[in-house]
């Protein structure tokens, strides 16, 4: 009698010290959400105003010699999402507004190969396209309501929701969140 | 089992479930320790990931990059070129938004401290502020202000590098730092997930360790219960386990063949329903009950008990059975070990009987010996008696020799027939000793003053002498001394010729033993056979013992009598010197002088002289008192039964003497002579019908006494006894005083005495009607014949002594002694009968009735316990009856 007991206790014993480990290793891990199928690309217009985006390369639409320009009039009319989130580059908790990247992608019907995103300053940085999900990098041109200025990191910079999940807090998140972005270059 | 050995388990056992909840929380600790320290590590290797060193490093690089840029764009531009004025524009705005990058940015927090390049950066960031306000006011602002511009944005040069510098040398720091860090986290996990696993191993150990220890105890339980199945099965006695309300638990292979129910049939029935047979089953059920409520167990434990028992095809049988008690944890179980001794009692029965018949035969033949001695001795007397008339007639001399011929024969053979009834009489315990007043010297006085005449016929001088001081008296019975010196003096002057005889008496005083010496110079006897010559028919010399005129008995009734009296005999003697016989005896000395006759007191004297004599009218109609005064031996053990009886004859002018018991009346009879006996038969010690045959066989003063028997009931079958006893008449309790007076005029009338027992008439059945609870009658005639203070003191006595009674009797049932509680309820009903209880008395008797003849640890009919139960609530009535009504005389 006394003998079943203890067996039983070490069972317990076990299955919960592997729940535990099993736990553990969950914890650790991180859901990434499929890309969702591109939308049918429509015209699009010229543009009338100084040009903010320049995207180039494999894309669906274009408006331009072999390029899709956007000024600000076009960007404020597309798709628009904003977050709050701090950032590693400035104090506080920082409210962000603009474009996210898979909109813009899906506007101009951008399915698979590999983003070149430059800078002003033409820092730049390669995103391979199936990395880019809604949710996450958000083409701002908007911070804390206003306008960024290329002095205030604009006219548009390519943020993440940093304190939303861990999976935006590292070095590679860290290194595609260009500022002052001017141009997109959509590389097979 | 001790109290400490069983203690340990239970504190094990009560400890258990702390243990366990001990381990379990210990454990729980463990694992959210575990998980702490894990998400801890976590969040380490998160900020070492984020650790952006690389991403801020790759900022501050940037800065001393877009300043040259800035600072080659301020050079290159000319006031009157607009695209260099903005290309200095947009590289002075990327510088701007790198400067305030690292002034704002949460990463950059240490570098701008002063201590490390806080003075530097905001003196750039002052340049910064001066220089937007002339870039934002347009080129033709801008324009004049270019080489002041120019010289303010080189002197920065040397801070930029600095920021740079600095900014790299306290990210290398950090990092170093950080990683120190998680190190300690790490080892911290590590230890943890070592301290865990050692636990989880040891837990497993133990477990493992109690596992095998249990299944060690598991097999040797199972080898315990299959041994002890083994036992159970095997064994030829019925085994019946059952818990305490009576349901079988266990009913082995020996029970199935006894009792005839397969085990499946036993199994979880009630006992009763199996076992027990009908007219049992209430005292059974009643057993459980008192067990359970905590009683004396009357079975359990009480070792082997015989009772009946009843087989599946309802045949009852005479069992054996032996049930212990006991407990299983909380529950009580009784084991109870079963034995069908159906032959076994068959075989006591048989053996029983042929005890008895071969005891009666030889008791007949004792019997016969006796009856046919005692016949032989009255013709024999008379022979004696006619050959002395004879001797008186002329005869010539061969007439003469041939008469002492005769007379010779005559005398041995009355000899043999007197010895033979004193063997038998001291055999059969029936002699009845004196203790009375004697002076020693003068027994031997009187031997010498018989046996003179015999001892100088053969050439013998006897005479006596005392050895030292001998009492004046000391007490004992001289008849039967003088019969042992008698013929230890006949012994020595029959073996001595031309000798002397030299008889000796001897006081021991300090071990109050009187001892009396024989002594002769006659032909002594062989060393081997002084101890033979004490047995039966034992005579030394065949050509002597003819011509000496031994039976052979006279030593050995020498030695039977001195046993008797607690006394000792012996010789020494050397052949052809001559033989020393000695007596010794236990006689305390008598200090005063007694009376010289151990008679009745004088005034009882005329009265015995009387009596005979006067009571009877001639015309033979039996009177219903007695005209004179008579002196009466009342027997009785019942106190109240004995004073009233006393106080009646003392109302009636008789004298009486009391005894408490069969022995005390032997003692009394013994001294001195009654004119009649009254005597219960149901006592301690020595029953009536024993005590009256005593007396009556005996040859002292009351051998031919009536004798009356008192009783409150009489088994028909004892009538035998009773007139064999002696017994001339049986008078039914409760007595009156009008029946007591009628009673001893009747049986003192001698025309009457002839008759033979009258037995009282048969009362009516107990059972027929129940009976009233007092007789009004009974009881009024008792206050007539005892007055009314005299009644009061019995009444009294009658209630203490019946809650007496009634606490013995109920405990003597409990303990199922049939034969002490049928004496119990005899001697109670003896008083209830007296007082008129007339319901408690018929209980009483049914019960008497019921138990007298039942064997011990029997148990007794259902309706006769009925009986016993019923017995508290009638007493109850009866007293409170008895206290309420005072008995009125009519």
């Amino acid at each position: 009698m006394r003998s079943t007991t203890k067996t039983a206790m070490a069972a317990v014993i076990l299955s919960l010290s592997l729940l535990a480990a099993a736990g553990f290793t969950l914890h650790a891990q991180g859901a990434l959400a499929e890309s969702p199928a591109p939308v049918a690309a429509a015209p699009l217009d010229a543009p009338t105003g100084t040009v903010m985006l320049t995207v180039t390369g494999k894309i669906g639409v274009t408006n331009a010699e072999g390029a899709a320009k956007f000024d600000a009039t076009m960007l404020a009319a597309l798709p628009r999402t904003n977050f709050e989130t701090s950032t590693i580059w400035t104090e506080g908790v920082q409210a962000f507004s603009g474009i996210e990247l898979r909109a813009l992608l899906d506007r101009l019907g951008v399915t698979d190969g590999t983003l070149k995103i430059t800078a002003i300053n033409d820092y730049s940085v390669q995103i391979p396209v199936s990395d880019i999900a809604a949710g996450g990098a958000l083409l701002a041109d908007h911070r804390d309501g206003k306008l960024m200025t290329v002095r205030d990191k604009g006219p548009l910079w390519l943020v993440y929701p940093y304190d939303s999940a861990s999976e935006f807090r590292n070095e590679v998140v860290y290194s595609r969140s260009v500022w002052q972005v001017d141009r997109i270059e959509v590389q097979p | 089992m001790s109290d400490s050995s069983l203690s340990l388990p239970d504190t094990r056992q009560r400890l258990r479930p702390f243990l366990i909840a001990g381990l379990v929380v210990l454990f729980l600790g463990a694992v959210g320790a575990l998980y702490r320290y894990g998400v801890m590590v976590q969040s380490e290797i998160d900020n070492l990931a984020i650790a952006n060193s690389d991403s801020l490093q790759w900022t501050l690089a940037q800065l001393e990059v877009e300043y040259f840029h800035m600072d080659g764009a301020l050079v290159r531009a000319k006031p009157d070129a607009p695209e260099t004025i903005a290309e200095f524009s947009r590289s002075f705005d990327i510088f701007y938004s790198r400067v305030h990058t690292i002034l704002e940015g949460r990463g950059f927090t240490a570098i701008v401290t002063p201590e490390v390049a806080g003075t530097e950066i905001r003196r750039i960031d002052s340049f910064l502020h001066q220089a937007a306000t002339l870039v934002d006011a347009g080129p033709s602002a801008l324009g004049p202000a270019l080489p002041d511009l120019r010289r303010s944005a080189e002197a920065l040069e040397h801070d930029v590098r600095t920021v740079s510098l600095e900014g790299v040398r306290k990210f290398a720091e950090d990092a170093k730092q950080q990683r120190e860090q998680v190190f300690s986290s790490l080892m911290l996990l590590a230890s943890l997930t070592t301290a865990l696993l050692a636990a989880i191993t040891a837990g497993l150990v133990i477990t493992w360790s109690l596992w095998r220890f249990g299944m060690r105890q598991t097999g040797s339980l199972s080898a315990a219960k299959a041994r002890l199945e083994a036992v159970i099965g095997t064994s030829f006695d019925a085994v019946i386990v059952v818990d305490q309300d009576g349901l079988v638990l266990e009913f082995n292979g020996a029970a199935e063949r006894v009792f005839g129910y397969s085990r499946d049939e036993a199994m979880g029935r009630h006992l009763n329903e199996l076992i027990v047979p009908d007219n049992m089953k209430s005292a059974k059920l009643a057993g459980f009950k008192r067990y359970r409520t905590g009683g004396v167990p009357r079975i359990a434990g009480h070792g082997l008990i015989g009772l009946q028992a009843r087989r599946k095809d309802g045949s009852v049988f005479p069992a054996e059975i032996s049930v212990t008690a006991t407990r299983i944890g909380r529950k009580e179980i009784f084991v109870g070990y079963m034995r069908d001794i159906t032959d076994r009692v068959a075989a006591e029965k048989e053996l029983i009987d042929a005890r008895d018949a071969a005891m009666a035969g030889e008791q007949a033949q004792a019997e016969f010996v006796a009856v046919m001695s005692h016949e032989m001795r009255t013709p024999l007397n008379g022979l004696l008696g006619t050959l002395d008339l004879l001797r008186e007639t002329p005869l010539d001399e061969s007439q003469t020799a041939f008469l002492a011929s005769m007379q010779k024969a005559g005398e041995i053979l009355l000899t043999h027939v007197n010895n033979t009834l004193d063997v038998e009489r001291l055999d059969a315990g029936k002699l009845s000793l004196t203790r009375e007043p004697f002076a020693p010297m003068s027994v031997l006085d009187e031997i010498v003053q018989m046996q003179a005449a015999g001892a100088a016929a053969r050439g013998n001088a006897l005479k006596a002498r005392a050895e030292g001081k001998l009492p004046e008296f000391v007490e004992g019975d001289a008849m039967r001394i003088r019969q042992v010196l008698l013929n230890l003096v006949g012994n020595a002057i029959k073996f001595t010729r031309d000798g002397a005889i030299t008889l000796e008496a001897e006081y021991h005083r300090d071990q109050g033993l009187l001892e009396y010496r024989v002594i002769d110079t006659g032909i002594g006897i062989p060393a081997g056979e002084t101890e033979r010559i004490f047995d039966d028919f034992v005579t030394l010399d065949p050509e002597l013992s003819r011509e000496a005129t031994g039976s052979g008995l006279g030593l050995s009734i020498a030695r039977r009598l001195m046993r008797a009296m607690r006394g000792q005999i012996g010789v020494e003697s050397d052949v052809g010197q001559g033989s020393a016989f000695w007596i010794s005896l236990p006689a305390p000395v008598v200090l005063s002088r007694p009376a010289p006759a151990p008679a009745a007191p004088a005034s009882s004297a005329p009265v015995r002289a009387a009596a005979p004599a006067q009571p009877c009218n001639t015309d033979g109609a039996p009177p219903s008192r007695l005209p004179m005064s008579i002196d009466v031996l009342v027997v009785e053990d019942n106190d109240i039964n004995r004073v009233v009886m006393c106080e009646m004859l003392r109302r009636a002018g008789h004298t009486f003497e009391e005894a408490r018991d069969g022995v005390e009346a032997v003692e009394k009879a013994a001294e001195r002579r009654f004119d009649v006996v009254l005597i219960d038969l149901n006592m301690p010690r020595m029953n009536g019908v024993d005590a009256t045959e005593a007396i009556r066989s005996g040859t002292g003063p009351n051998c031919d006494t009536p004798f009356i028997a008192v009783t409150a009931n009489v088994l028909p079958e004892a009538r035998a006894r009773l007139e064999a006893a002696g017994v001339c008449r049986v008078i039914s309790k409760p007595i009156t005083r009008k029946l007591l007076d009628q009673v001893l005029a009747e049986e003192l009338c001698p025309r009457l005495r002839d008759r033979s027992l009258t037995l009282p008439p048969e009362t009516a059945p107990a059972s027929a009607a129940e009976h009233p609870l007092l007789d009004a009658d009974t009881r009024a005639e008792l206050a007539l014949s005892l007055g009314p203070e005299m009644m009061a003191l019995t009444l009294q006595r009658f209630l203490t002594e019946g809650e007496t009674m009634l606490a013995a009797l109920t405990r003597a049932s409990a303990q199922e002694k049939p034969a002490e509680t049928a004496a119990l309820a005899h001697k109670f009903a003896g008083s209830a009968a007296l007082l008129g209880a007339e319901r408690l008395y018929h209980r009483l008797k049914a019960i008497d009735l019921a138990l007298r003849t039942a064997s011990p640890g029997s148990v007794p009919e259902t309706t006769t316990l009925a009986v016993l139960d019923s017995l508290a609530t009638v007493w109850a009535e009866t007293c409170a009856s008895l206290s309420a009504t005072p008995a009125t005389a009519p």
